[in-house]
Protein backbone atom coordinates (compact mmCIF):
# COMPACT_ATOMS: atom_id res chain seq x y z
CA UNK A 1 0.00 0.00 0.00
CA UNK A 2 1.27 3.49 -0.67
CA UNK A 3 1.98 5.77 2.27
CA UNK A 4 2.04 8.91 0.20
CA UNK A 5 0.09 9.54 -2.90
CA UNK A 6 0.52 12.81 -4.79
CA UNK A 7 -1.86 13.29 -7.70
CA UNK A 8 -1.65 16.04 -10.26
CA UNK A 9 -0.45 18.66 -7.77
CA UNK A 10 0.04 22.19 -9.07
CA UNK A 11 1.02 25.25 -7.14
CA UNK A 12 1.18 28.87 -8.18
CA UNK A 13 2.78 31.53 -5.97
CA UNK A 14 0.80 34.72 -5.40
CA UNK A 15 3.19 36.53 -7.79
CA UNK A 16 2.17 34.15 -10.59
CA UNK A 17 5.19 31.81 -10.60
CA UNK A 18 4.04 28.30 -11.54
CA UNK A 19 6.29 26.33 -9.22
CA UNK A 20 4.52 22.94 -9.57
CA UNK A 21 2.65 21.75 -12.67
CA UNK A 22 0.80 18.47 -12.27
CA UNK A 23 3.20 16.48 -10.12
CA UNK A 24 2.17 12.85 -9.47
CA UNK A 25 3.95 10.04 -7.65
CA UNK A 26 3.43 7.41 -4.96
CA UNK A 27 5.67 6.18 -2.17
CA UNK A 28 5.24 2.60 -0.97
CA UNK A 29 5.53 1.56 2.65
CA UNK A 30 9.17 1.39 3.71
CA UNK A 31 10.53 2.66 0.39
CA UNK A 32 13.11 5.40 0.05
CA UNK A 33 12.45 7.76 -2.84
CA UNK A 34 14.87 10.44 -3.99
CA UNK A 35 13.63 13.78 -5.31
CA UNK A 36 16.29 15.63 -7.28
CA UNK A 37 16.34 18.61 -9.58
CA UNK A 38 18.26 21.81 -10.27
CA UNK A 39 17.77 24.98 -8.24
CA UNK A 40 14.33 26.43 -8.78
CA UNK A 41 12.86 23.10 -9.91
CA UNK A 42 10.14 23.26 -7.25
CA UNK A 43 11.50 20.87 -4.62
CA UNK A 44 11.06 23.16 -1.64
CA UNK A 45 7.62 24.16 -2.88
CA UNK A 46 6.63 20.50 -3.03
CA UNK A 47 7.84 19.92 0.52
CA UNK A 48 5.82 22.95 1.65
CA UNK A 49 2.72 21.51 -0.01
CA UNK A 50 3.32 18.15 1.70
CA UNK A 51 3.69 19.91 5.04
CA UNK A 52 0.41 21.73 4.47
CA UNK A 53 1.98 25.19 4.40
CA UNK A 54 0.62 25.75 0.90
CA UNK A 55 -2.65 24.47 -0.47
CA UNK A 56 -2.25 23.08 -3.99
CA UNK A 57 -4.12 25.02 -6.66
CA UNK A 58 -4.97 21.69 -8.32
CA UNK A 59 -4.58 18.01 -7.47
CA UNK A 60 -4.46 16.25 -4.13
CA UNK A 61 -2.16 14.75 -1.54
CA UNK A 62 -3.08 11.71 0.56
CA UNK A 63 -1.12 10.18 3.40
CA UNK A 64 -1.97 6.62 4.42
CA UNK A 65 -5.21 6.93 2.47
CA UNK A 66 -6.29 10.14 4.23
CA UNK A 67 -6.69 13.03 1.85
CA UNK A 68 -5.06 16.19 3.05
CA UNK A 69 -7.35 19.13 3.70
CA UNK A 70 -8.13 21.72 6.33
CA UNK A 71 -10.03 19.22 8.48
CA UNK A 72 -7.46 16.40 8.24
CA UNK A 73 -4.29 18.49 8.45
CA UNK A 74 -3.48 17.63 12.08
CA UNK A 75 -4.09 13.92 11.46
CA UNK A 76 -1.92 13.91 8.34
CA UNK A 77 0.89 15.83 10.02
CA UNK A 78 0.95 13.35 12.86
CA UNK A 79 1.86 10.62 10.35
CA UNK A 80 4.59 12.50 8.54
CA UNK A 81 7.88 13.62 10.00
CA UNK A 82 9.54 16.63 8.40
CA UNK A 83 13.23 17.35 8.67
CA UNK A 84 13.86 20.82 7.25
CA UNK A 85 17.05 22.06 5.69
CA UNK A 86 18.06 24.46 8.48
CA UNK A 87 18.13 22.69 11.87
CA UNK A 88 18.16 26.06 13.63
CA UNK A 89 14.64 26.66 12.37
CA UNK A 90 13.50 23.37 13.80
CA UNK A 91 15.10 23.17 17.23
CA UNK A 92 13.30 25.62 19.46
CA UNK A 93 13.10 24.22 22.96
CA UNK A 94 15.66 25.11 25.65
CA UNK A 95 17.35 21.68 25.74
CA UNK A 96 17.79 18.82 23.27
CA UNK A 97 15.75 16.48 25.46
CA UNK A 98 12.87 18.95 25.78
CA UNK A 99 12.97 19.54 22.06
CA UNK A 100 12.67 15.84 21.29
CA UNK A 101 9.88 15.54 23.88
CA UNK A 102 7.97 18.46 22.41
CA UNK A 103 6.00 16.44 19.84
CA UNK A 104 4.94 13.61 22.17
CA UNK A 105 3.97 16.07 24.93
CA UNK A 106 1.98 18.18 22.49
CA UNK A 107 0.32 14.95 21.38
CA UNK A 108 -0.75 14.17 24.93
CA UNK A 109 1.92 11.71 26.12
CA UNK A 110 2.82 11.78 29.81
CA UNK A 111 6.17 13.38 30.70
CA UNK A 112 7.67 10.03 31.79
CA UNK A 113 6.59 8.33 28.60
CA UNK A 114 7.86 11.20 26.43
CA UNK A 115 11.17 11.30 28.26
CA UNK A 116 11.63 7.54 28.02
CA UNK A 117 10.99 7.48 24.30
CA UNK A 118 13.18 10.51 23.68
CA UNK A 119 16.15 9.18 25.62
CA UNK A 120 15.88 5.81 23.93
CA UNK A 121 16.02 7.49 20.52
CA UNK A 122 18.81 9.89 21.43
CA UNK A 123 20.85 6.93 22.64
CA UNK A 124 20.08 4.95 19.50
CA UNK A 125 21.30 7.91 17.43
CA UNK A 126 24.43 8.14 19.54
CA UNK A 127 23.69 11.57 21.04
CA UNK A 128 22.28 10.55 24.41
CA UNK A 129 25.04 12.51 26.14
CA UNK A 130 23.72 15.75 24.60
CA UNK A 131 20.25 15.48 26.15
CA UNK A 132 20.63 18.40 28.56
CA UNK A 133 22.53 20.64 26.15
CA UNK A 134 21.26 23.85 24.58
CA UNK A 135 20.52 22.96 20.92
CA UNK A 136 22.21 26.13 19.67
CA UNK A 137 25.53 24.83 21.00
CA UNK A 138 25.63 21.60 19.01
CA UNK A 139 27.68 20.96 15.89
CA UNK A 140 25.90 20.80 12.54
CA UNK A 141 25.96 16.99 12.56
CA UNK A 142 24.63 16.81 16.10
CA UNK A 143 21.88 19.30 15.27
CA UNK A 144 20.89 17.16 12.32
CA UNK A 145 20.62 14.05 14.49
CA UNK A 146 18.69 16.02 17.13
CA UNK A 147 16.11 17.16 14.55
CA UNK A 148 15.88 13.58 13.32
CA UNK A 149 15.25 12.35 16.87
CA UNK A 150 12.55 15.01 17.35
CA UNK A 151 10.77 13.66 14.29
CA UNK A 152 11.32 9.91 14.78
CA UNK A 153 10.01 10.09 18.35
CA UNK A 154 6.54 10.58 16.91
CA UNK A 155 6.77 7.28 15.00
CA UNK A 156 5.83 8.74 11.62
CA UNK A 157 5.02 6.42 8.73
CA UNK A 158 6.75 8.73 6.31
CA UNK A 159 9.79 10.95 6.64
CA UNK A 160 10.30 13.96 4.39
CA UNK A 161 13.91 15.07 4.49
CA UNK A 162 14.92 18.36 2.87
CA UNK A 163 18.68 18.40 2.25
CA UNK A 164 19.54 16.23 5.26
CA UNK A 165 23.26 16.22 4.45
CA UNK A 166 23.63 19.98 3.91
CA UNK A 167 26.29 21.65 6.12
CA UNK A 168 27.67 18.30 7.29
CA UNK A 169 31.33 17.31 7.21
CA UNK A 170 32.14 13.98 5.51
CA UNK A 171 32.06 12.01 8.73
CA UNK A 172 28.77 13.47 9.94
CA UNK A 173 27.31 12.99 6.47
CA UNK A 174 28.27 9.32 6.44
CA UNK A 175 26.90 8.85 9.94
CA UNK A 176 23.59 10.53 9.05
CA UNK A 177 23.26 8.54 5.84
CA UNK A 178 23.85 5.20 7.51
CA UNK A 179 21.24 6.06 10.15
CA UNK A 180 18.74 7.05 7.47
CA UNK A 181 19.50 3.85 5.61
CA UNK A 182 18.65 1.78 8.67
CA UNK A 183 15.16 3.24 9.09
CA UNK A 184 12.09 1.17 8.33
CA UNK A 185 9.80 4.12 7.54
CA UNK A 186 9.08 5.31 4.02
CA UNK A 187 11.37 8.22 3.18
CA UNK A 188 11.30 11.05 0.67
CA UNK A 189 14.82 12.34 0.31
CA UNK A 190 14.97 15.81 -1.28
CA UNK A 191 18.57 16.61 -2.06
CA UNK A 192 21.40 17.75 -4.29
CA UNK A 193 23.52 14.98 -2.80
CA UNK A 194 23.10 12.55 -5.70
CA UNK A 195 25.56 10.04 -4.29
CA UNK A 196 23.35 9.76 -1.22
CA UNK A 197 20.37 9.09 -3.48
CA UNK A 198 22.23 6.28 -5.23
CA UNK A 199 23.10 4.73 -1.91
CA UNK A 200 19.72 4.98 -0.22
CA UNK A 201 16.95 5.15 -2.76
CA UNK A 202 15.23 2.54 -4.87
CA UNK A 203 13.38 5.12 -6.93
CA UNK A 204 14.34 8.59 -8.15
CA UNK A 205 12.12 11.41 -9.35
CA UNK A 206 13.74 14.11 -11.44
CA UNK A 207 11.89 17.39 -11.08
CA UNK A 208 12.42 20.40 -13.33
CA UNK A 209 10.31 23.47 -13.94
CA UNK A 210 7.62 22.06 -11.71
CA UNK A 211 7.23 18.76 -13.58
CA UNK A 212 8.47 15.23 -12.95
CA UNK A 213 10.56 14.83 -16.11
CA UNK A 214 11.96 11.38 -15.37
CA UNK A 215 11.50 8.56 -12.88
CA UNK A 216 13.17 5.20 -12.38
CA UNK A 217 16.02 3.50 -10.57
CA UNK A 218 18.97 5.69 -9.57
CA UNK A 219 21.14 3.97 -12.17
CA UNK A 220 18.69 4.57 -15.00
CA UNK A 221 17.92 8.22 -14.19
CA UNK A 222 21.09 9.57 -12.59
CA UNK A 223 23.28 7.45 -14.86
CA UNK A 224 21.79 8.98 -18.01
CA UNK A 225 24.39 11.61 -18.87
CA UNK A 226 22.31 13.29 -21.58
CA UNK A 227 19.23 13.51 -19.36
CA UNK A 228 21.25 14.81 -16.45
CA UNK A 229 22.99 17.56 -18.35
CA UNK A 230 19.72 18.57 -20.04
CA UNK A 231 18.48 19.38 -16.54
CA UNK A 232 21.65 21.04 -15.26
CA UNK A 233 22.73 18.09 -13.13
CA UNK A 234 25.77 15.82 -13.15
CA UNK A 235 26.00 12.07 -13.19
CA UNK A 236 27.27 11.03 -9.73
CA UNK A 237 30.76 9.46 -9.63
CA UNK A 238 29.53 6.59 -7.57
CA UNK A 239 27.74 5.24 -10.65
CA UNK A 240 30.94 4.98 -12.67
CA UNK A 241 32.88 3.25 -9.88
CA UNK A 242 29.99 0.98 -9.04
CA UNK A 243 30.69 1.26 -5.32
CA UNK A 244 30.36 4.02 -2.75
CA UNK A 245 33.37 6.04 -1.63
CA UNK A 246 34.34 4.76 1.77
CA UNK B 1 32.36 39.91 16.75
CA UNK B 2 31.72 38.70 20.27
CA UNK B 3 28.39 37.41 21.36
CA UNK B 4 26.13 40.11 22.71
CA UNK B 5 25.88 40.45 26.47
CA UNK B 6 22.18 39.59 26.26
CA UNK B 7 22.87 36.33 24.47
CA UNK B 8 25.65 35.46 26.88
CA UNK B 9 23.35 35.96 29.84
CA UNK B 10 20.60 33.99 28.14
CA UNK B 11 22.90 31.03 27.63
CA UNK B 12 24.13 31.06 31.22
CA UNK B 13 20.66 29.91 32.24
CA UNK B 14 21.44 26.46 30.82
CA UNK B 15 24.27 25.80 33.22
CA UNK B 16 23.92 23.90 36.41
CA UNK B 17 24.48 25.23 39.93
CA UNK B 18 22.73 25.46 43.27
CA UNK B 19 21.15 28.72 42.10
CA UNK B 20 20.00 27.16 38.83
CA UNK B 21 18.45 24.21 40.64
CA UNK B 22 16.18 26.37 42.82
CA UNK B 23 12.53 26.29 41.81
CA UNK B 24 11.92 29.22 39.43
CA UNK B 25 8.82 30.15 41.41
CA UNK B 26 10.88 30.60 44.56
CA UNK B 27 13.35 32.80 42.68
CA UNK B 28 10.59 34.88 41.11
CA UNK B 29 8.66 35.52 44.30
CA UNK B 30 11.86 36.28 46.24
CA UNK B 31 12.86 38.74 43.54
CA UNK B 32 9.44 40.37 43.67
CA UNK B 33 9.76 40.86 47.44
CA UNK B 34 13.25 42.29 46.89
CA UNK B 35 11.96 44.75 44.27
CA UNK B 36 9.04 45.90 46.40
CA UNK B 37 11.35 46.51 49.39
CA UNK B 38 13.88 48.43 47.31
CA UNK B 39 11.26 50.59 45.63
CA UNK B 40 9.40 51.35 48.87
CA UNK B 41 12.29 53.21 50.54
CA UNK B 42 11.87 56.97 51.05
CA UNK B 43 13.09 59.03 48.13
CA UNK B 44 16.39 60.24 49.68
CA UNK B 45 17.45 56.88 51.10
CA UNK B 46 20.94 55.76 50.08
CA UNK B 47 22.66 53.96 52.95
CA UNK B 48 19.68 51.74 53.71
CA UNK B 49 19.75 50.47 50.12
CA UNK B 50 23.38 49.44 50.08
CA UNK B 51 22.97 46.10 51.92
CA UNK B 52 20.54 44.99 49.20
CA UNK B 53 23.46 44.70 46.81
CA UNK B 54 24.21 41.46 48.62
CA UNK B 55 21.34 39.60 46.94
CA UNK B 56 22.33 40.00 43.27
CA UNK B 57 25.98 39.52 44.25
CA UNK B 58 25.33 36.35 46.25
CA UNK B 59 22.95 34.94 43.68
CA UNK B 60 25.42 35.74 40.90
CA UNK B 61 28.28 34.11 42.79
CA UNK B 62 26.23 31.03 43.62
CA UNK B 63 25.19 30.64 39.98
CA UNK B 64 28.66 31.61 38.68
CA UNK B 65 27.04 34.33 36.56
CA UNK B 66 29.59 36.38 34.66
CA UNK B 67 29.94 39.88 36.11
CA UNK B 68 30.66 41.49 32.76
CA UNK B 69 27.50 40.70 30.80
CA UNK B 70 25.36 41.86 33.74
CA UNK B 71 27.40 45.04 34.14
CA UNK B 72 27.27 45.73 30.41
CA UNK B 73 23.49 45.37 30.25
CA UNK B 74 22.97 47.47 33.40
CA UNK B 75 25.18 50.16 31.91
CA UNK B 76 23.48 49.96 28.52
CA UNK B 77 20.14 51.08 29.94
CA UNK B 78 21.56 53.36 32.65
CA UNK B 79 21.24 56.60 30.65
CA UNK B 80 17.48 56.34 31.13
CA UNK B 81 17.81 56.12 34.91
CA UNK B 82 20.40 58.89 35.05
CA UNK B 83 18.30 61.11 32.82
CA UNK B 84 15.19 60.49 34.92
CA UNK B 85 17.01 61.65 38.04
CA UNK B 86 19.32 64.27 36.55
CA UNK B 87 17.17 67.25 37.47
CA UNK B 88 16.98 66.36 41.19
CA UNK B 89 20.26 67.98 42.33
CA UNK B 90 19.18 71.26 40.71
CA UNK B 91 15.64 71.30 42.03
CA UNK B 92 16.38 70.38 45.63
CA UNK B 93 19.41 72.24 46.98
CA UNK B 94 18.60 72.16 50.68
CA UNK B 95 21.38 70.47 52.65
CA UNK B 96 19.89 67.23 53.91
CA UNK B 97 22.79 65.30 55.38
CA UNK B 98 26.41 65.57 56.29
CA UNK B 99 28.60 62.84 54.87
CA UNK B 100 32.31 62.76 55.85
CA UNK B 101 32.08 66.39 56.89
CA UNK B 102 30.51 67.59 53.62
CA UNK B 103 26.96 68.88 53.52
CA UNK B 104 24.98 67.06 50.84
CA UNK B 105 21.79 68.45 49.37
CA UNK B 106 18.54 66.50 49.24
CA UNK B 107 18.69 66.59 45.45
CA UNK B 108 22.05 64.85 45.31
CA UNK B 109 20.82 62.21 47.74
CA UNK B 110 17.69 61.48 45.75
CA UNK B 111 19.73 61.36 42.54
CA UNK B 112 22.07 58.77 44.11
CA UNK B 113 19.06 56.91 45.44
CA UNK B 114 17.39 56.61 42.03
CA UNK B 115 20.57 55.41 40.37
CA UNK B 116 21.26 52.90 43.12
CA UNK B 117 17.71 51.58 42.96
CA UNK B 118 18.01 51.21 39.22
CA UNK B 119 21.25 49.23 39.59
CA UNK B 120 19.73 47.02 42.28
CA UNK B 121 16.52 46.23 40.41
CA UNK B 122 18.07 45.69 36.99
CA UNK B 123 20.96 43.56 38.22
CA UNK B 124 18.64 41.43 40.37
CA UNK B 125 16.36 40.78 37.38
CA UNK B 126 19.27 40.01 35.06
CA UNK B 127 20.83 37.61 37.55
CA UNK B 128 17.53 35.78 37.95
CA UNK B 129 17.32 35.36 34.17
CA UNK B 130 20.89 34.11 34.11
CA UNK B 131 20.17 31.39 36.68
CA UNK B 132 16.69 30.46 35.43
CA UNK B 133 16.42 30.99 31.61
CA UNK B 134 13.58 32.96 30.10
CA UNK B 135 11.52 29.84 29.31
CA UNK B 136 11.96 28.76 32.93
CA UNK B 137 10.68 32.12 34.15
CA UNK B 138 7.75 32.09 31.75
CA UNK B 139 6.77 28.60 32.92
CA UNK B 140 7.01 29.64 36.54
CA UNK B 141 4.79 32.63 35.78
CA UNK B 142 2.35 30.22 34.18
CA UNK B 143 2.28 28.09 37.32
CA UNK B 144 1.76 31.23 39.35
CA UNK B 145 -1.31 32.06 37.27
CA UNK B 146 -0.14 33.88 34.12
CA UNK B 147 -2.62 33.07 31.31
CA UNK B 148 -1.24 30.50 28.85
CA UNK B 149 -1.54 32.60 25.66
CA UNK B 150 0.42 35.39 27.33
CA UNK B 151 3.13 32.91 28.33
CA UNK B 152 3.35 31.57 24.77
CA UNK B 153 3.66 35.17 23.51
CA UNK B 154 6.57 35.80 25.86
CA UNK B 155 8.32 32.61 24.73
CA UNK B 156 7.93 33.56 21.07
CA UNK B 157 9.08 37.11 21.73
CA UNK B 158 12.20 35.76 23.44
CA UNK B 159 12.97 33.49 20.51
CA UNK B 160 12.27 36.14 17.88
CA UNK B 161 14.49 38.70 19.59
CA UNK B 162 17.44 36.39 19.12
CA UNK B 163 16.43 35.57 15.55
CA UNK B 164 16.46 39.29 14.90
CA UNK B 165 19.89 39.57 16.43
CA UNK B 166 21.16 36.61 14.36
CA UNK B 167 19.92 38.08 11.12
CA UNK B 168 21.28 41.49 12.04
CA UNK B 169 24.68 40.04 12.71
CA UNK B 170 24.72 38.16 9.39
CA UNK B 171 23.74 41.30 7.53
CA UNK B 172 26.33 43.48 9.17
CA UNK B 173 29.04 40.88 8.55
CA UNK B 174 28.04 40.63 4.92
CA UNK B 175 28.26 44.40 4.59
CA UNK B 176 31.60 44.63 6.38
CA UNK B 177 33.12 41.99 4.11
CA UNK B 178 32.00 43.77 0.98
CA UNK B 179 33.02 47.23 2.16
CA UNK B 180 36.21 46.43 4.03
CA UNK B 181 37.45 50.01 3.95
CA UNK B 182 34.37 51.52 5.53
CA UNK B 183 33.99 50.93 9.24
CA UNK B 184 30.37 51.93 9.49
CA UNK B 185 27.54 51.67 7.03
CA UNK B 186 26.49 54.97 5.43
CA UNK B 187 23.04 56.19 6.38
CA UNK B 188 21.59 55.07 3.05
CA UNK B 189 23.03 51.59 3.36
CA UNK B 190 21.92 51.35 6.97
CA UNK B 191 18.38 52.27 5.99
CA UNK B 192 18.22 49.62 3.31
CA UNK B 193 19.84 47.07 5.62
CA UNK B 194 17.19 47.75 8.21
CA UNK B 195 14.34 47.04 5.82
CA UNK B 196 16.13 43.91 4.65
CA UNK B 197 16.64 42.90 8.28
CA UNK B 198 12.96 43.22 9.09
CA UNK B 199 11.97 41.27 6.01
CA UNK B 200 14.48 38.48 6.67
CA UNK B 201 13.52 38.19 10.32
CA UNK B 202 9.88 38.05 9.35
CA UNK B 203 10.50 35.22 6.87
CA UNK B 204 12.74 33.35 9.28
CA UNK B 205 10.17 33.76 12.05
CA UNK B 206 7.56 32.33 9.71
CA UNK B 207 9.76 29.31 8.93
CA UNK B 208 10.33 28.67 12.62
CA UNK B 209 6.63 28.95 13.33
CA UNK B 210 5.78 26.56 10.49
CA UNK B 211 8.34 24.06 11.79
CA UNK B 212 6.69 24.27 15.19
CA UNK B 213 3.25 23.77 13.74
CA UNK B 214 4.14 20.57 11.89
CA UNK B 215 5.39 19.16 15.14
CA UNK B 216 2.06 19.81 16.81
CA UNK B 217 2.52 23.28 18.37
CA UNK B 218 -0.85 24.44 19.68
CA UNK B 219 0.15 27.51 21.64
CA UNK B 220 1.65 25.88 24.68
CA UNK B 221 5.18 24.91 25.61
CA UNK B 222 4.79 21.69 27.57
CA UNK B 223 7.24 21.29 30.43
CA UNK B 224 9.05 18.01 30.77
CA UNK B 225 9.37 17.93 34.53
CA UNK B 226 7.19 20.50 36.27
CA UNK B 227 9.44 20.04 39.31
CA UNK B 228 8.31 19.96 42.90
CA UNK B 229 8.74 22.79 45.36
CA UNK B 230 11.36 21.37 47.73
CA UNK B 231 12.37 22.30 51.24
CA UNK B 232 15.48 24.06 49.94
CA UNK B 233 13.26 26.26 47.74
CA UNK B 234 11.10 27.17 50.71
CA UNK B 235 14.17 27.92 52.85
CA UNK B 236 15.56 30.16 50.10
CA UNK B 237 12.28 31.99 49.60
CA UNK B 238 11.61 32.55 53.30
CA UNK B 239 15.26 33.48 53.98
CA UNK B 240 15.55 36.05 51.22
CA UNK B 241 12.11 37.57 51.86
CA UNK B 242 12.73 37.85 55.59
CA UNK B 243 16.11 39.47 55.02
CA UNK B 244 14.66 41.99 52.56
CA UNK B 245 11.77 42.94 54.80
CA UNK B 246 14.00 43.07 57.90
CA UNK B 247 16.46 45.41 56.18
CA UNK B 248 13.54 47.60 55.21
CA UNK B 249 12.01 47.81 58.71
CA UNK B 250 15.43 48.24 60.30
CA UNK B 251 16.05 51.25 58.07
CA UNK B 252 12.73 52.70 59.25
CA UNK B 253 13.87 52.50 62.88
CA UNK B 254 17.17 54.19 62.16
CA UNK B 255 15.41 56.99 60.32
CA UNK B 256 12.88 57.66 63.04
N1 LIG C 1 7.84 32.87 -2.13
C1 LIG C 1 7.94 32.76 -3.45
N2 LIG C 1 7.26 33.61 -4.25
C2 LIG C 1 7.35 33.51 -5.59
N3 LIG C 1 8.07 32.58 -6.25
C3 LIG C 1 8.75 31.70 -5.52
C4 LIG C 1 8.73 31.75 -4.08
N4 LIG C 1 9.52 30.74 -3.63
C5 LIG C 1 10.00 30.10 -4.72
N5 LIG C 1 9.55 30.67 -5.86
C6 LIG C 1 9.82 30.23 -7.23
O1 LIG C 1 9.26 28.93 -7.41
C7 LIG C 1 10.13 28.11 -8.17
C8 LIG C 1 10.48 26.87 -7.40
O2 LIG C 1 11.23 27.22 -6.27
P1 LIG C 1 11.71 26.17 -5.17
O3 LIG C 1 10.57 25.29 -4.83
O4 LIG C 1 12.33 26.94 -4.07
O5 LIG C 1 12.82 25.35 -5.96
P2 LIG C 1 13.97 24.38 -5.42
O6 LIG C 1 13.72 24.13 -3.99
O7 LIG C 1 13.86 23.16 -6.26
O8 LIG C 1 15.28 25.05 -5.65
C9 LIG C 1 11.34 28.98 -8.54
O9 LIG C 1 11.12 29.50 -9.81
C10 LIG C 1 11.30 30.08 -7.51
O10 LIG C 1 11.84 31.25 -8.03
MG1 LIG D 1 15.05 24.47 -2.32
Amino acid sequence: MSVLSVEGVSYRYPDGTEALRGVSFDIEDGACVGLVGPNGAGKTTLVSVLAGFFEPSAGSVAVGGVRMGASTLAEVRARVGFVFADPDDQLFMPTVLEDVCFGPLAGGASPEEAKGRALELLNALGIGALASKFPGHLSAGQKRLATLAGVLVQSPRLLVLDEPTAFLDPFARRDTLSRLKGLSQARLLVTHDLEAVVELCSLVLLLDEGRVVARGTPASVLGDVALMSAHRLERPHILSHGHPHS
Amino acid sequence: MSRSAARELDLQGYRDSAAHRLDPRAKLVATAVFLVCVVSFPKREVLGLVPYLALPLAMGALGRVGFRPVARLVLAASPFAVLAAAANPFLDRQPAAVILGVAVSGGVLSFASVVLRYVLCSSALLVVVAVTTVPGIVRALGRLGLPRPLGAQLMMLHRYLFLLEDEGERLSRARALREPLRKRATLGTARRMLSSLLWRSFERGDRVYQCMKVRGFDGSFPALSPGAFRTSDAVFLVGVSTACVALRTLALRVAS
